[in-house]
């Protein structure tokens, strides 16, 4: 595995950014998590599409929500590379910041809704609402795309 | 996605604790081949154009040819996959914001090894940065090299959106880096019931070169080969496709049969679509469809896609674009 500084890596990152909107985040694996009682920090990553073809996208909805303010701020996007190897390099047109709206949690679950900050320029079959339900015992989550149900793997660390 | 975006092999990189994949190939898009035609030029049949696009997404990722790399259409004459005939294609360092090619071509043994080998048959060509297309011609042969429309259609989000093929034309918008030759046939060979063509690159690495992608047909390693056997197929030349195995210690032939299987197409294309590369009997009509050569508008992913799923699958429910020119370069005027 190559290793480079930040400086550098950001340098090479930056290449992807040019096609990541504004405000979302690259996605660095380990980089979220729990922390602290109230603020749940976390990373979804779905492989797309689905077996028998081989994956060629992840499907991201990364950020952090405080679960007594009920508030806090997602993003999601669809990036080159199957999630074991994916890219800094976002499909255009994928990348929505969402401000979140509710925060219920009961037990293991976490349910999350809110709206895309930028109404515009939604796909066909994308709603400007959001939904994610994340289940900490089974380290997996579900929410929307383009109108689909899809089950997430959660990437979390305590 | 023809081959956009897909990988050879995004670069893992570890900053701190953090860790993140920048690809694609290599981690460069310079690299990353989009896409292959190859067709008889419009209006004189006694010519080919042949054109391999690299660089998805262009200028967002990168915004010039890599000067280290070699950019390779190979061309296989006799039917054993190996290349006989190789157009290299290199550029100069950017320079002021100007970069030169030369296409050599390589003949014989010489064309099947990794080198740039070979006369020079275009030499010092200018690359479009911009919307105008700088062609240089030179006795029967005529080159262009730079940014244009990406000629792809594809409803990608539908693609990965599991064949919901509902979102519209992902590339209409945008761009790609374009080599395109206007060449003679007698450039191809003498056969052309047994010729075919792939697109190559190459990577100087550590004072040798390395394959680094290739592509002939649409998404082939795009749709038939997971994880790192993607990378596998990418190492390999089309010589070796019915022989070499998977990560999982099977044929890519078996790995082909599986999928088509899986999606309820026969098992027996698989032996057709490997070798993957580019059938192109420049004595008869190009046509995708015929297996014969790629023009811009093919529709290659509803012919695909009726192939591989037995026909439960017909359309993207995208066309062509209408930006193609009818004369050279063909490539459309950049986004």
């Amino acid at each position: 595995m190559k290793t480079m500084d930040r400086r550098d890596f950001l340098k090479i990152a930056g290449a992807g950014s040019v096609v990541v909107a504004a405000g979302v985040a690259m996605p660095v694996a380990g980089f979220f998590g729990w922390t602290g009682k109230d603020v749940l920090r976390f990373r979804a990553v779905s492989g797309m599409p689905k077996a028998p073809l081989p994956t060629y996208a992840s499907y991201v909805i990364e950020g952090q929500v405080n679960l007594r303010a009920r508030t806090g701020q997602l993003a999601k996007s669809v990036h080159a590379g199957a999630p074991n190897a994916m890219s800094g390099v976002v499909f255009p047109g994928t990348a929505r910041s969402i401000r979140v709206t509710d925060v219920k949690q009961s037990g293991n679950e976490v349910l999350i809704t809110g709206e895309l900050t930028e109404r515009s320029s939604l796909l066909k079959g994308e709603s400007p609402l959001f939904t994610i339900r994340i289940d900490r015992s089974t380290g997996l989550a579900q929410a929307d795309f383009l109108g689909t149900n899809v089950v997430m793997k959660l990437d979390e660390h305590n | 996605m023809a081959d956009h975006l897909d990988v050879p092999g995004p670069i893992a990189i570890t900053v701190d604790d953090d860790t993140a994949n920048i690809g694609p190939p290599m981690g460069d898009p310079k690299t990353d081949i989009t896409d292959v035609y190859a067709f008889l030029k419009p209006g004189d049949s006694s010519k080919s154009i042949l054109i391999l696009n690299v660089n998805p997404l262009a200028p967002a990722l990168a915004s010039s040819f890599d000067s280290a790399a070699i950019y390779q259409i190979n061309v296989d004459t006799n039917g054993d996959a190996v290349a006989d005939r190789s157009f290299r294609i290199r550029f100069s360092d950017l320079q002021d914001g100007e970069q030169k090619a030369t296409v050599h071509l390589a003949t014989g043994a010489l064309a099947a090894r990794l080198n740039d080998g070979g006369p020079a048959v275009i030499a010092g060509a200018p690359v479009s940065f911009g919307a105008a297309a700088r062609v240089t011609t030179r006795g029967d042969y005529r080159f262009f090299a730079g940014i244009r429309s990406d000629p792809f259609f594809f409803d990608l989000l539908g693609f990965i959106d599991d064949f919901n093929f509902s979102h519209g034309d992902f590339f209409a918008d945008k761009n790609v880096f374009a080599i395109v030759l206007e060449v003679p046939n007698s450039a191809l060979g003498t056969t052309p019931h047994t010729t075919s063509l792939w697109g190559r690159t190459l990577l100087a690495r550590n004072g040798t070169l390395v394959r680094d992608d290739r592509m002939a047909r649409a998404a082939i390693n795009t749709v038939f080969n997971h994880g790192q056997d993607k990378n596998v197929f990418n190492s390999i030349d089309p010589d070796k496709d019915l022989t070499a195995t998977t990560t999982e210690g099977i044929t890519f032939v078996q790995s082909f049969r599986n999928t088509l299987a899986a999606l309820g197409g026969d098992t027996a294309l698989a032996t057709v679509l490997l070798p993957d590369v580019l059938n192109y009997d420049f004595s008869k009509p190009t046509s995708y469809a015929a297996l014969n050569g790629r023009r811009l508008h093919d529709d290659v992913i509803d012919i695909s896609l009726s192939l591989i799923t037995g026909g439960g699958l017909t359309t993207d429910h995208v066309g062509p674009h209408t930006d193609y020119l009818s004369g050279f370069p063909y490539v459309g005027t950049p986004h």
